[in-house]
């Protein structure tokens, strides 16, 4: 079983796909979400139609599946942007996929390496749809399907997340994908996203916060065919270029 | 490689990856279901993912199997039929180099 180590913990990592060398396409890499998360979320969903394209790079989260815990307990989206930094250093431009939490970690990670990024798609990502305020939705939706179990030191660590303001979503790269689910409280963000970036692809699915789950085939096929259009019209953020 | 032989190499990894104790009486055979029997976490299943791909190589493309699946076929897996699977990959692959 593949691990990386960054700083004092082991990472369980796993690539799928073609090895180094037998694609020219840009590796995707793809986040799962908190708590009951691991990278089976991805695993035994979407990754293995987009890794029929390009080589694909799994990892659990810190305290998540095979992955060491954390002794300290720091589940912060802007820690776990630094172990996303570490493990994908030895990549070229990537396309970087992440669902739920993780979507929060990508958004840390793609304001600070927006040069890195072939493409950003956020599945559910955890943020308010009518701007920064009062407490994440996410935090009561875990809280509702009976995930307020976590261990404290992860709880406490993610109570004083800082939400994401339109000046976040601004600085993401392009091409910005950002998926949803319609049977999700985060369904509602397709407003502020399509406001924001009026670029950004943002699509709905029938599908609840799960969307690899509930609309498995149809979130594969959209990756596939939005990770193909961004291989060939990707461009540095801040350049206008035209795809779709 | 027979059947018989990719059902014990396929035991031995489920005892590698769930432990012994947690098996107690529980016999790993053709009819053993991954979800019901087993009780096999997900993450679980990416291990014996990621052993038979260590075991068995390239020949037995597990990803591009479960790429064609759905997700009730998964969770309704049984290990004859992840066996099967492997056993007509490595059937097709020809014998072994």
């Amino acid at each position: 079983m593949p691990h990386v180590s960054v700083g004092d913990l082991r990472f369980h990592v796993l690539r799928l796909g073609p090895r180094d060398g037998e694609s020219t396409a840009p590796p995707a890499v793809m986040v799962h979400g908190l708590f009951t998360g691991t990278m089976a979320s991805w695993f035994f969903t979407c990754a293995p139609a987009v890794a029929k394209t390009r080589p694909v790079l799994l990892y659990d989260l810190r305290g998540h599946g095979r992955t060491d815990a954390p002794a300290d307990g720091d589940h912060r989206s802007v820690t776990q942007s630094l172990d996303l930094a570490a493990l994908t250093a030895d990549l070229p431009r990537f396309h970087l996929v992440a669902h739920s939490f993780g979507a929060l970690i990508a958004i840390r990670y793609a304001v600070a390496h927006a040069d890195r990024l072939a493409s950003l798609t956020l599945v559910e990502p955890p943020v308010r749809a009518d701007g920064p305020g009062a407490r994440a939705w996410w935090w009561d939706t875990a809280r509702e399907e009976g995930r307020d179990d976590a261990p404290e030191a992860m709880r406490s660590s993610l109570a004083d997340e800082a939400e994401v303001g339109d000046d976040d979503l601004a600085a993401l790269p392009r091409p910005l994908a950002v998926v949803l689910g319609a049977r999700s409280p985060a369904a509602g963000l397709s407003g502020r996203a399509a406001r924001v970036r009026p670029d950004a692809e943002v699509v709905t699915f029938d599908a609840g916060h799960a969307v690899q789950v509930d609309a498995k085939d149809e979130l594969s096929a959209f990756l596939t065919a939005f990770l193909g259009r961004a291989d060939t019209a990707a461009a540095p953020p801040g350049e206008e270029v035209a795809y779709g | 490689m027979t059947a018989d032989s990719v059902l014990a190499d396929v035991s031995a990894m489920l005892v590698d990856i769930v432990g012994e104790d947690y098996l107690l009486d529980l016999e790993i055979g053709m009819d053993t279901s991954f979800n019901d029997d087993l009780e096999l976490e997900s993450i679980e299943f990416v291990t014996l993912a990621e052993k038979l791909t260590e075991r068995y190589g390239e020949e037995v493309d597990f990803v591009a199997w479960l790429a064609a699946m759905e997700l009730d076929d998964l969770i309704a897996m049984t290990v004859g039929e992840l066996v099967t699977f492997v056993a007509s990959s490595l059937a097709a692959a020809g014998p072994a180099a």
